[in-house]
């Protein structure tokens, strides 16, 4: 059952990447992105990790993919030409990306993983709440921090240009 | 078959290598950042993976989720920085970046 | 005797000071304040030599013990080199002639700085001519003074300096330069054998003092032959300075200077200063080196003479006497004596003087005309001068009761005393000139100085147009007075001449009679030992007749009187015989070849002039014009091309550095360009370049890592 929906998630996954990675037109390859997305958070659940699937719908769909579309919105012109990359670019692009899978195969398929069935817990959330407030304390503090000049920034750099008086 | 890791592990590589080759296609600059949230989701699953086949600590789960909150502050950032791109260039197009040539 | 010292020293300092002072001031000081000045001057030292006569003579108190008069000389010795093991000292040897040689100097520099302030009126370098004079005097006391060698060629040297200021004082004329040139170099000839002289004395004998060295020749010793050859060479120093045959050349021709200054040091002091280091270095004289100086004298005696008989000129014809004089003075010290030479220097100061500034008297009426045709009758126009020239010739010729009578016997009569001695020796009858010549001198001797005074001043005016303004200047007159004296009473007994000479004798036996079988200073001791010394005809000094040779001696004094007593009566009247109508007889004689090449012949001065001439000076001058020849034609080629040569090799490096280093440097530069300009291009700007790139070389690493790994 599991391996069943395993490859039908990962079949909706990988079609979302071949489309973002095929896709000329940007809106377009921002819903494939969505779809890619929406079975990367099945693949949680079925990972047991339902907070982070809750969190990844609600802060990478909800947010970032949304915040995409917005910049896809606030930087498009009028009459958008379609930005194609050239021959030589493309098969240079296919070769090391095919190299960096080869090698990733061969890891992965050259390593043999300790196979352990762990029981589900319960509650799947409370470990990782005190996680988050014991052992990871720091980080969830700086990570705040973070935020806050991420807001600073963005909201600088992102100003008007003010036009010189000729 | 029963769900091993390796499953999760070779589909991580596969969206992994499918976020490199966008991040070099793509000339558009959120095409590019695409591919990037591409790349963190791969990662992601990488990690949550190892953490439901390891042990009971939740540090996986943990090293995600601030993967994904980063990932998210990185796109606003970057979402700025290409609004402001585009204000001084005119264009979308990351071809046209090529200043800071030696 | 304490104060002896600083009256010395400052002898010696105040005309140093007076030059310097003078030099100093000289364009502050108009016409005749400078000559006040340097009168000035010479009277105090001439206050300073009788001060200094008067404590010395009051010195010893008649106790032969201590310093002065009669007693002991005064030494003050201060150490000033030593090399090796010998030293060189500095030495102040004040004995009777000292004392006595600075009262005549200080005496005839008086009477000739008053004189020429009125004889150099008007001169453009007046003050300068007095100041060189006091550098004179400052030369000749430190020479007088001087008790060691190395002391006295220093000031020899300076006293040389001295007389080529002086002679080419006038130096616009072209005779005054060469003249002063003449004199210097000739001079120079002679201090060559002296310093050689010298080094040979003080390298056998240990020191340079007087007094050392002649203690030391007899304690010592030195080889007979050595110490004959250090003798003449010192000799050749007096050869110079004091014009002895063979460098006599340069006496007549330094009369182109002022007359004052020939009076002072051509005829009074620095060419006395010759016979003067003869008189110190006396003890050091092997006989063979006095029998040399002998010869040299008598030579000098007979070229003086003859060549004095021919000359036109007033002043060379005074000069050739001069000459004449000298030689008087070398043979006297060459036949062993001693008083007679320094006795006759002192007489013969005294009367030279007196005819040069009477000659000077003349040329200042004549407006510097010297030559005797000129002259003629000057007795009406300038009747002191005519008597003061006539005081001077009698004094000169040997008149009786004038000084040069009583020196010129002591002489002769020493000579005949020497020849008597020679030929009971058995010598070779030649040795008899040596009397002989001075004799015949004698009696030329009035001869030329007659024909000299009466071409001048006698009889008719040769030229009238001339000698109409002659005017007799009455302040050039109150030297020859004061001169004129001193030429008739240096001689007598009672004036401090003659018993200083005599008692220098006595005071230096402290020194040298310690020794009493080797030489003295005593005259005719050493040539052929006879320790006594001859006295004159006048004076009734009683000797001591214990020696047979003593008998020769008082013979020989006889035989001189009757040699030459009327020597200058007789020369006088051969002189008015011959000249009283002026040229007119010796014109007449000279229509007889041989008689004009005579004259001819002695006028020019026996032609020693074109001998040196073609002997000495053309060869140097072709020797000079030869290395000037190489120096242009050879060296200087040879340099230039040296020069080229470097110049040429700049050249080659500077393109080999322009070229090929530069080169170098320029192609390291444009490879590092270009190797740049490759490198640039991984830096194109473009994002995705870079990315690729890291993909790749991460998927390399990772593929290496895995092929280790697995």
């Amino acid at each position: 059952m599991d391996v069943a929906l395993f490859y039908a998630l990962a079949a909706l996954v990988v079609a979302g990447a071949i489309g973002v990675v095929t896709g000329r037109h940007i809106v377009r390859m921002a819903i494939q992105l969505l779809a890619a997305l929406l079975g990367v958070a099945g693949l949680y659940v079925l990972l047991a990790a339902e907070f982070i699937a809750a969190a990844q719908l609600v802060i990478y769909v909800g947010g970032t993919l949304v915040l995409i579309i917005f910049g896809v919105m606030l930087t498009a012109r009028s009459g958008t030409s379609v930005l194609r990359p050239s021959r030589a670019e493309a098969i240079v692009a296919a070769v090391a990306g095919l190299a960096l899978l080869t090698v990733l195969c061969v890891a992965i398929g050259s390593t043999s993983f300790p196979h352990v069935i762990v029981p589900r817990p319960a509650d799947a959330v409370a470990p990782l709440g005190g996680a988050l407030l014991n052992q990871y304390l720091f980080p969830f503090e700086l990570a705040s921090l973070l935020l806050l000049a991420v807001m600073l920034g963005a909201a600088y750099l992102a100003r008007p240009l003010q036009r010189r008086p000729r | 078959m029963t769900l091993g890791l390796h499953h999760f592990l070779f589909l991580g590589a596969i969206l992994f290598a499918c976020g490199i080759v966008t991040v070099l296609i793509k000339r558009h600059a959120i095409g590019i950042l695409m591919g990037v949230e591409l790349m963190l989701n791969a990662a992601n699953l990488n990690l949550v993976a190892f953490d439901h086949y390891t042990g009971t600590a939740p540090h996986g789960q943990t090293f995600a989720l601030f993967v994904i909150v980063i990932a998210a502050a990185e796109a606003a950032v970057a979402l700025a920085i290409f609004m402001n791109f585009h204000n001084n260039f005119a264009s979308i197009d990351v071809d046209r970046g090529s200043e800071l040539r030696g | 005797m304490s104060s002896l010292p600083y009256l010395l020293l400052a002898m010696l300092l105040l005309p140093l000071l007076g030059s310097v002072l003078l030099l100093w001031l000289e364009d502050r000081l108009d016409e005749p304040l400078g000559g006040y000045a340097a009168t000035a001057f010479a009277a105090m030292e001439l206050g300073l030599a009788v001060a200094a006569m008067v404590v010395w003579l009051q010195g010893s108190g008649g106790v032969p013990s201590l310093a002065g008069f009669g007693g002991l000389p005064y030494v003050q010795s201060f150490r000033w080199a030593a090399v090796g093991g010998q030293s060189l000292d500095l030495q102040m040897y004040v004995d009777s002639l000292t004392i006595v040689m600075l009262a005549m100097i200080t005496f005839v520099n008086l009477a000739v700085t008053f004189y020429s302030i009125a004889y150099l009126r008007g001169d453009k370098r007046f003050t300068r001519f007095f100041a060189y004079l006091l550098l004179f005097v400052f030369s000749i006391v430190g020479l007088v003074l001087s008790g060691s060698l190395v002391g006295l060629l220093i000031f020899w040297e300076l006293v040389g300096l001295c007389s080529y200021l002086l002679i080419g004082f006038w130096h616009e004329k072209p005779a005054a330069r060469s003249a002063a040139i003449k004199a210097f170099l000739t001079n120079r000839v002679g201090d060559v054998g002296f310093i050689v002289g010298m080094g040979m004395f003080v390298a056998y004998l240990g020191s340079a003092t007087l007094p050392e060295l002649w203690v030391s020749s007899h304690v010592e010793g030195m080889p007979h032959t050595l110490m004959t050859v250090a003798g003449v060479l010192v000799f050749c120093g007096a050869i110079g300075k004091s014009a002895q045959f063979p460098l006599q050349t340069w006496l007549p021709d330094a009369m182109a200077g002022p007359t004052p200054a020939s009076a002072m040091i051509h005829a009074a002091t620095m060419v006395a200063a010759g016979v003067f280091l003869l008189a110190r270095v006396f003890p050091l004289l092997t006989t063979d080196a006095r029998l040399f100086i002998a010869i040299v004298g008598a030579t000098t005696i007979t070229v003086g003479t003859l060549c004095a008989l021919a000359q036109r000129d007033i002043k060379r014809a005074l000069a050739y006497s001069t000459m004449a004089q000298l030689g008087y003075m070398v043979l006297a010290i060459g036949l062993g004596s001693w008083i007679g030479a320094t006795f006759h220097l002192l007489t013969h100061a005294f009367f030279k003087s007196l005819l040069f500034l009477s000659a000077g008297s003349v040329l200042a009426a004549m407006h510097h005309e010297s030559r005797l045709e000129r002259f003629g009758g000057l007795w009406r126009h300038l009747p002191v001068t005519t008597i003061a020239f006539a005081i001077g010739s009698l004094a000169m010729a040997g008149a009786p009761y004038l000084s040069g009578f009583y020196s010129k016997e002591l002489i002769i009569g020493h000579a005949a005393a020497w020849s008597a001695l020679a030929r009971d020796d058995g010598r070779s009858a030649v040795l008899s000139l040596l009397l002989w010549i001075p004799v015949i001198a004698a009696y030329l001797t009035p001869l030329y100085l007659t024909r000299l005074w009466v071409l001048t001043f006698f009889g008719r005016t040769r030229d009238r147009s001339l000698s109409r303004h002659a005017r007799e200047a009455g302040v050039l007159s109150f030297p020859l007075v004061m001169l004129s004296g001193l030429a008739i009473v240096a001689g007598y007994g009672w004036f401090p001449v003659r018993s200083m000479v005599e008692s220098a004798v006595t005071e230096t036996q402290h020194y040298v009679q310690a020794f009493p079988q080797t030489i003295s200073v005593d005259p005719l001791a050493g040539s052929w030992p006879v320790p006594q010394e001859a006295v004159d005809t006048d004076a009734d000094t009683a000797t001591q007749p214990a020696d047979p040779l003593e008998t020769r001696v008082t013979d020989g004094a006889t035989r001189a009187a009757s040699l030459t007593g009327w020597a200058w009566l007789v020369g006088m009247i051969a002189g008015f015989a011959i000249y009283a109508r002026g040229f007119e007889l010796t014109d007449r004689l000279a229509k007889f070849v041989p008689f004009h090449a005579l004259r001819r012949w002695l006028a020019s001065g026996m032609y020693f002039d074109d001998l040196y001439a073609l002997v000495l000076v053309a060869p140097t001058q072709a020797l000079s014009w030869a290395a000037t020849a190489i120096d242009r034609n050879v060296l200087d080629p040879a340099i230039d091309f040296t020069a080229r040569s470097v110049a040429q090799l700049g050249r080659t490096t500077a393109y080999f550095d322009q070229q090929i280093v530069d080169g170098v440097v320029r192609s390291t530069a444009a490879a590092a360009w270009q190797g740049a300009a490759v490198a640039r291009g991984t830096q194109g700007g473009r994002v995705r370049v870079y990315v690729a790139s890291a993909v790749l070389t991460l998927a390399l690493g990772a593929a290496v890592v895995l092929w280790m790994v697995i």
